[in-house]
């Protein structure tokens, strides 16, 4: 342990604000030792960032950094800016969450690349260029010659994480930082990107520093892990006594919240009695208007032919990566948008044709529970109005006292206290802001609730009880739900039947029972795979599976989706057939499964 | 957050009685009493409405009446408060006069570029596609139209006349609201909340009404602040040009603009009318910040 890169000892991160200081990080120690990867875990809000801004002596005008902070034997806390600077991006480097953002959009990724060789390394043209086709070689970035000269938007948001990761390995830093380098990235793309990186801590013995909140992630790639909460860490230790033998309340906490694959039971079907929704071939194509004067515009198949009908009390839930039709899907169905072709049913009121004002009607029925809470709130409205607004909509006749009573009543319903009606939504969390969202959702009494990726954006022990508050809410109210979620492991607790989606068709759906147990889709498959498993020894081999390639690449974009079976070009069991003809669902059992192979495939 | 105790009428037993329900509105207003800035600006704003509008009246002396005895006096010599101009009509009264002008049409005209741009940009903003094109196209033609144009076109037709100066600079000024307020909303639209409320089965005027015009005050509070002042040198620009307001009449504009001619010989022409318009823009920027962060209930914390 003596020759520790990184050696930090009782850092105090804390900021000044008008209501006094705001002690983000408290007392955090650690070592680092060269080519370790150590994982922090905590919640949003836990201090984790903050730490590792500090390290980067990237810290706001009104921040405080105290204590030691020994990387290559110097100390960095009080370090001059400019003596920073020629450390950062050279000894150290940073990935972020979100790649979009940290790529300047109106330089190609070869510029960028080049700004960081010249300023730390002084190299420029061939020599440079050569340096960068290598790391883009070594990130696994096909065709690295012309990614050279792209903009940040010509790449998918995977391609863009592994840029980033290029980039901060142009000078061979000792340390890199990943703040949530997946976060934002697919579950099969993350598993690519995870695996990538560990590969490359190998080749380049670079120490990695990796936050994130997700333990199934930590699992895979930590050496060490440190949990924080509320800046003070907890515990930290070898990743497998943290897992199997955690020493505090906190961590069994967080590790028993992570939703896995291979937990509890799922649901059986709840009693059949006749569908609240059906829906039958639904389309939603877009025309995408090309460039030049006469060429015609290509159609977007945002959704394309989807059949589906539910039972009242039951879940279904919708899988499939970014692109895949589920928004398309829920917003169809709630007739946000209008459908190209096909039916929607619901109550026995066809809508898929009706203009808007006769769909009105309908809504107090179908509601909708966003994905990122505080943003489907109205900033300036006092949540006691944002609650009470659908019924203000509905019934206007009622009273202001009945009023008050109905919100009241609907705040009670999903665990808020009716007091705190006339705050707004910034002064409350995420998981509270949700609580709103989906108390707004409720008060109109419908019969079919539509969660868009209600639980992505929050923390796994917020996102474990906001499930459960649906799992009750359902019950009570027999509520059909829509729950859709890039996670197969999310989706699990709730659903009945799950439906597996790709490039806007159906691939799959079964009852929930029978796809855990026997997913029959490749893809299907590919996502399971790719959901990382909170535990270290099962993680790491999976990895490793992966790293030899389960299902490669992203999606390819709707618009140029292949012909024959969307997923051919993804699929490890493709064959000729594949390409020529467009498989049909084909009943299984209780599945229906759209592959030419699904009988021969092991 | 203390409950306020409010009557509660059909609410079930199982419910504690809930504080009386708040809005914006009334938190806005609680906020902005609280900022002593925007409070002291909005008193000192009421009392020289008070005073332009009483005060012409109550003095002992006409503001359109010439007095050649009495040429350019300074200020608190031979009865008058602030001295006399140089036809020897006194400068107090005349200053109390041009301050009606000159706030009737900086508020005036404002209200009007409000009502319209605001009602205009929104619906334009969020409708969108064939309605949107059609109605920025209007605004596009009349802003091709050149003011001063305008402004001789309307004298032309319908005689000089102080309304339709409020008409000419109100005809201009809502084609910038109308932009600015379109370019808010375009961005608004697109955001969540308002996802929210179409699916709650709000209809689309109460969308504009209840969540989009609300959060586009901050920038429009903003842009108001800009205006008034702008409009009440516009109008000083068009009575110097003779297109505005005529002798006798006046205005702060009109008088600043004399008083610049006369700043060697006798100062006190041109200070006492520029310290009223300038203590007037300084208080409607301070009242327009105060309703700013008032009306964002984000900004709130720590005060």
């Amino acid at each position: 342990m003596s020759a520790s890169l990184l050696e930090v000892t009782d850092l105090n991160v804390s900021f000044d604000t008008r209501d006094g200081p705001v002690h983000a990080v408290k007392g955090l120690s650690f070592r680092l030792a060269p080519g370790e990867v150590l994982g922090i875990v905590g919640e949003s809000g836990s201090g984790k960032t903050q730490a590792a801004m500090a390290l980067m002596g990237l810290m706001a005008d009104n921040g405080r950094v105290s204590g030691n902070i020994r990387f290559e034997g110097s100390e960095l806390v009080g370090l001059r800016e400019s003596a920073m600077s020629e450390i950062r991006g050279a000894r150290i480097a940073m990935v972020f969450q979100d790649p979009m953002t940290s790529l300047n959009p109106y330089l190609t990724i070869g510029a960028q690349m080049g700004l960081v060789l010249n300023r730390h390394r002084g190299l420029t043209g061939d020599a440079a260029r050569a340096e960068c086709l290598k790391l883009l070689d070594a990130v696994h970035i096909t065709d690295p010659e012309s990614r050279l000269r792209m903009y940040p938007h010509e790449l998918s948001g995977g391609m863009r994480q592994r840029v980033m990761i290029a980039t901060a390995l142009l000078c061979q830093p000792a340390l890199l930082i990943a703040d949530e380098p997946t976060t934002a990235l697919d579950v099969t793309v993350q598993a690519q990107i995870l695996a990538m990186m560990a590969e490359l801590c190998e080749t380049f013995g670079t120490a990695i520093l990796l936050i994130t909140h997700d333990l199934g992630v930590a699992a895979g790639t930590c050496d060490r892990l440190l949990v924080m909460k509320n800046g003070e860490c907890l515990e930290q230790g070898p990743i497998d006594d943290c897992f199997h033998n955690p020493k505090t309340a906190y961590a069994r906490e967080l590790l028993a919240a992570v939703p896995r694959l291979d937990a509890e039971p799922v649901r059986a079907k709840p009693p059949t009695a006749g569908p609240i929704v059906t829906i039958d071939d639904l389309k939603v194509h877009y025309p995408v208007a090309q460039p030049g004067l006469f060429s015609a515009p290509k159609i977007l198949r945002a959704l394309d032919g989807v059949s589906l009908d539910l039972q009242p009390g039951e879940t279904l839930g919708v899988v499939g990566e970014s692109g895949s039709g589920k928004s398309t899907l829920a917003r169809a169905v709630l007739r946000l948008v209008k459908p190209t072709g096909g039916r929607v049913c619901l109550l026995g009121r066809e809508l898929a044709r009706m203009p808007e004002y006769e769909v009105r009607p309908s809504r107090r029925d179908m509601q909708l529970v966003f994905q990122d809470p505080l943003a489907a709130l109205d900033p300036r409205m006092t949540i006691g109005e944002i609650i009470g607004e659908p019924l203000e909509a509905f019934e206007p006749g009622l009273t202001a006292a009945d009023l008050t009573a109905r919100v009241s009543e609907a705040m009670v319903q999903v665990g808020l206290e009716p007091e705190w009606r006339n705050r707004y939504p910034h002064q409350f969390s995420g998981g509270q802001c949700q609580r709103v969202g989906i108390s707004r959702a409720l008060i109109l009494k419908p019969k079919l609730l539509v969660c868009d990726e209600a639980v992505s954006a929050l923390d796994v022990t917020i996102q474990a009880q906001i499930v459960s508050l649906l799992l009750e809410l359902q019950g009570r109210l027999g509520l059909a739900l829509i729950f859709i979620s890039h996670d197969l492991a999310v989706v699990r607790r709730l659903s009945h039947r799950v439906l597996v989606m790709y490039l806007g068709k159906v691939v799959e759906l079964s009852d929930a029972e029978e796809l855990y147990r026997a997913p029959k889709h490749p893809y299907t498959r590919a996502l399971m795979a790719a959901v990382p498993i909170p535990d270290p020894r099962l993680e790491k081999a999976r990895v490793k599976a992966l790293a030899r390639g389960l299902v490669t690449g992203e999606a390819p974009s709707p618009l140029a989706a292949p012909g024959g079976c969307a997923f051919r070009t993804r699929c490890g069991f493709a064959v000729e057939r594949c390409g020529r003809e467009e498989p049909p669902l084909i009943e299984l059992g209780s599945s229906r499964v759209a592959c030419w192979r699904v009988g021969e495939v092991p | 957050m203390s409950a306020v105790g409010a009557p509660v009428g059909a609410a079930s037993a199982a419910i504690p009685p809930p504080a009386a329900p708040r809005s914006l509105w009334s938190d806005a207003w609680s906020t902005l009493r609280q900022n002593r800035a925007a409070m002291a600006a909005a008193v000192i704003l009421g009392l020289l409405v008070l005073l332009v509008v009483l005060g012409p009246s109550l003095s002992a002396y006409r503001f359109d009446k010439p007095n050649w005895d009495e040429i350019a006096l300074p200020p608190l010599t031979g009865g008058h408060l602030f001295g006399t101009d140089s036809l020897g009509r006194d400068l107090f009264t005349r200053t109390l006069q041009g301050g009606r002008l000159s706030l009737l049409v900086g508020i005036a005209s404002t209200l009007v570029s409000l009502v319209v741009g605001i009602a205009w940009g929104a619906t334009a903003g969020f409708l969108g596609g064939r309605v949107d094109r059609v109605m920025m196209r209007i605004v596009d033609i009349l802003y091709a139209l050149p003011f001063m144009f305008l402004v001789i076109l309307l004298m032309v037709l319908f005689g000089r006349n102080i309304l339709l100066i409020f008409v000419a600079i109100g005809a201009i000024n809502w084609l910038d609201m109308a932009r600015i307020v379109r370019g808010q909303t375009l961005g608004l639209k697109q955001r969540e909340f308002i996802e929210a409320a179409r699916v709650s089965g709000v209809r689309t005027g109460a969308i504009i009404r209840r969540h989009i015009v609300p959060n586009l005050l901050g920038v429009v509070v903003i842009y108001v602040t800009l205006t008034i002042p702008q409009v009440i040198l516009v109008e000083s620009f068009l009575s110097f040009l003779g297109l505005g307001v005529q002798e006798p009449m006046t205005s702060w504009g009109v008088m600043v603009s004399d008083g610049s001619m006369e700043m060697e010989n006798a100062p006190w022409m041109l200070v006492f009318p520029a310290a009223f318009l300038a203590v007037t823009l300084f208080c409607f920027n301070y009242l327009g910040d105060g309703l700013r962060d008032a009306l964002d209930p984000r900004d709130r914390s720590g005060r």
